[in-house]
Formats: structure tokens, C-alpha cells, sequence
């Protein structure tokens, strides 16, 4: 690091140096990061473009969610009171016999911000992740995948797949830009180390947390009901929509932006 | 690209934000989800040491519960197997207590007991009746839309019986 005080002199030193060394003096420290700016000069040059990130809902996904369907479902079911993670307290509904019931209404707007989330990083041409080891909804998770042209990891976690990927896939890997959990715990008692990963190496994750599962490390978490197949069925259908009209969003906005190229 | 691996510190978002802002990344090359997060940030924040917040957990009761366990108490097992993806028809236990509601807005000096075991018999005697409108009066002559078990022997008799004439259906072409 170089001192802002001390670059200018610098840089005025080195004026006829390589290009090298220009480019590394450049790295000015961004003080007002100001993300938006970049797309206000873009909104700007071509006042037709819009920008997705003014909209509350551009994709329109946030009406795919009805409360009605995830109890049809199945979302509302939980665990026994046993198994409750105090930290998932705040999702809960109520005890029925015993079985932990979740508030639908906190869950669908969880669900409806989580599928926001996806379809932007679907727009910005992310990599989309879909982790979860549970043995009798990987092949629907896998299905789901390929259908929306994303990645699906269903199997056994190797430790270091995301923090260490260089050395574990012998080559530069581009990691995924969006990891969705359908489950988080491998086992009963442990949870999946892809969450921590994921968390350590500064990639957003959105999972399904069950009545026995943490969700403080879970960007967006959905808490709901992960085993059942109907439940799972139905994340998967609303999370594929969410990626589709991302991506058709995407290309609706590059031809836009060829078409006024020509003009 | 400088990160930052201390996932139980702050969240993915603050770590980020303090590596742009110290210069360590680069301002092009910050993630794709920065500006996303920023625009639509999660309801409640991902930090690892979330303190838990003290929810009371409650019982969920209707107030139809205590003529449902009397039903399960009197009836148990004799009640049939529900097919939970059935939405258009009430199983029979949602029956019969609705029966028993209404017995009790009907005459409000009903017990809950007396109007329940009126439901009960009110059910058997249904059931009997409609067992009874099931079985054909004359068996050579079937009710319309009583179903009449097929076998395999039964089927092959039937085909014997009725076997194609090939000779006359080429006459009639």
C-alpha cells in the first residue's frame, strides 16, 4: 500500500515508466464506492436501458410465491420440538403435537427475497451452485440444474472444494457466484461445510433451513420444510423460474443494447 | 484477489465493503452480488453470532380438538386410511365432528359426549345404507355403475366367448 499523500508525487516520478506500473499506481483507494455510479453513467448513455436494481421486482418473481401453494406443499412442516434450533425460534409458528410448524408468512417473504436475489444473479450472468446432501432429492436437484443450465453438486462435501479448489481440481477454477442449499446438514447433527466455505470465500448463499438446522451463516435463508419431496419439488420449480427469467432478462437487454449500437 | 476468511466476522457484505474501501480489491473487480446485496439486503443480517432472540413457543389448539380426541379415543383403528393428496372430500373424522358441531348448535343441552356418540351412530348408520344401495338387488341384472370384479380367468372366458368372426367382418369391407 501506498500512501493517497505520497502516490500523486509518485506518480509524477514515474510518468514515463511502463505501462505496468502506471496501472498499479492507479489503484487509487476507492473511497466513496458508489456502485450505483457506474450504472448511472450507463443509465445515461442509453436512457432505454433499465436499470434492475431500481425496480422492487423487475423480474417478477416475487408473485410466484403464494402462501396457499406452500402449504398445498407441505413447507409448513418442521421437526419434532426436540430437534429445534433455538435460532430458528423466530420462524416458528407454533407446536402441534409436538411437530414444529412455521409461520408461512415470514417464509414466503424470506422465499420471495431469496428468489429476487437469484434471478438478479441470474441477470448478471453468475454461477449459480446447487448444494444439498439429502439421498432422495439429489437427482431432483440435479434435474433442476440442468434444466436452468446451472451447476449441482448432491453429493459428499470434500473439505476445501471452494476454499481450496486450486489444489483440489489441479487447475484455476472459477467458483460459483450464488450457492443454493435445497438442505443444509449432511448428517442429522452436522451441518453442511459448504455453508462455512461458502461464508469464508465471500459467495452469497440462500438455503432451505429446517426446524433443526442454524441459519446465521445462510445469506438469505427460507425456513421451511427440506425433506419432504412436495416441498423440495416446489423450491426447485421456483428457484428454475426465478434463473429463467433472469437469463431471459438478460438477453432481452443485449439485444436492446445491438439494436441501438446500430442505430 | 484479496479476501478475507474470517467467515465468523461481521458478514460477507461488511468484509467486502471493507476491503474496497481500504483498496485491497479493486473496484472492478468487486463480486457480482455486491451491488444486488446492496440494493436488496437480506431481512435479517448473516452474522454468525446472532444473538438468539427469546421467541415463547405455542401450542396450536382448536377448539374442536377435545371432540377430535374423544373420536380417536372411541374409534381408533376403526377409522378407514386417509389418501392425504384427496383435497375435494373431508376424511371422515372432519366429518363426523362437523356433525357433532352442528348436533350441538342444533340442541344446546346436548353433551359434548351425547352429541358425538349421535354422530358416530348417524355415521354407521350412512355407511350401512350406502353398503346397502351398493349391492344389486337382482345379480343377473347389475345396478348401473356397480363394478363387477374382473380376473384373468374371467377375461379369457369372455374373449373365448365372444370370438371375432374375420370372415364376416371382410364381407362387410
Amino acid at each position: 500500500m501506498i500512501h493517497p499523500w505520497v502516490r500523486p508525487k509518485l506518480a509524477s516520478k514515474f510518468k514515463c515508466c511502463t505501462n505496468y506500473f502506471a496501472q498499479k499506481l492507479s489503484t487509487a483507494p476507492n473511497i466513496d464506492i458508489q456502485p450505483s455510479e457506474s450504472d448511472n453513467q450507463v443509465l445515461s448513455q442509453d436512457p432505454k436501458l433499465p436499470n434492475p436494481l431500481r425496480h422492487h421486482d423487475y423480474f417478477q418473481v416475487r408473485d410466484l410465491v403464494r402462501v396457499k401453494d406452500m402449504f398445498d406443499a407441505k413447507v409448513h412442516l418442521g421437526h419434532k420440538v426436540g430437534s429445534l434450533d433455538d435460532r430458528m425460534r423466530p420462524f416458528v409458528f407454533g407446536v402441534r403435537q409436538n411437530q414444529v410448524i412455521f409461520d408461512l408468512d415470514k417464509s414466503a417473504e424470506f422465499l420471495k427475497d431469496a428468489l429476487n436475489f437469484i434471478a438478479h444473479i441470474a441477470y448478471r450472468d453468475g454461477i449459480i451452485l446447487f448444494v444439498g446432501q439429502c439421498a432422495q432429492n439429489s437427482s431432483l436437484v440435479e434435474k433442476t440444474a440442468k434444466e436452468c443450465k446451472e451447476f449441482a453438486h448432491t453429493r459428499f462435501w470434500r473439505q476445501g472444494m471452494l476454499t481450496n479448489s486450486d489444489k483440489i481440481f489441479r487447475a484455476v477454477t472459477r467458483l460459483p457466484d450464488l450457492v443454493i442449499f435445497t438442505n443444509t446438514l449432511t448428517t442429522v447433527l452436522a451441518s453442511n461445510p459448504a455453508i462455512v466455505e461458502a461464508a469464508k470465500i465471500c459467495i452469497p448463499s440462500i438455503g432451505i433451513v429446517d426446524s433443526n438446522c442454524n441459519p446465521n451463516l445462510i445469506t438469505y435463508p427460507i425456513p421451511g420444510n427440506d425433506d419432504t419431496h412436495s416441498a423440495v419439488q416446489y423450491y426447485c420449480q421456483l428457484f428454475k423460474t426465478a434463473i429463467l427469467k433472469g437469463k431471459k432478462a438478460k438477453e432481452e437487454t443485449t439485444k436492446l443494447l445491438e439494436e441501438t449500437k446500430i442505430q | 484477489m484479496a479476501s478475507s476468511r474470517l467467515e465468523k466476522v461481521g458478514t460477507i457484505f461488511s468484509r467486502v465493503t471493507g476491503l474496497l474501501r481500504a483498496g485491497a480489491m479493486d473496484v472492478k473487480d468487486k463480486p457480482i452480488w455486491y451491488d444486488v446485496y446492496r440494493a436488496f439486503p437480506p431481512k435479517i443480517e448473516p452474522l454468525f453470532s446472532r444473538p438468539i432472540e427469546d421467541v415463547p413457543l405455542r401450542e396450536i389448539i382448536y377448539p374442536e380438538d377435545s371432540i377430535r380426541a374423544k373420536l380417536h379415543k372411541t374409534l381408533g383403528k376403526k377409522l378407514p386410511a386417509y389418501n392425504l393428496l384427496d383435497r375435494t372430500h373431508p376424511t371422515v373424522s372432519q366429518k363426523i365432528i362437523l356433525q357433532t358441531i352442528q348436533y350441538q348448535k342444533e340442541n344446546p343441552n346436548l353433551t359434548e359426549d351425547e352429541a358425538l356418540s349421535k354422530a358416530i351412530e348417524n355415521y354407521n348408520n350412512e355407511i350401512k345404507q350406502f353398503k346397502a344401495d351398493d349391492i344389486p338387488q337382482d345379480i343377473n341384472k347389475p345396478k348401473f355403475g356397480y363394478y363387477k370384479k374382473s380376473n384373468l380367468a374371467g377375461e379369457f372366458k369372455k374373449a373365448v366367448e365372444s370370438k371375432v368372426d374375420l370372415k364376416k367382418i371382410l364381407n362387410e369391407d
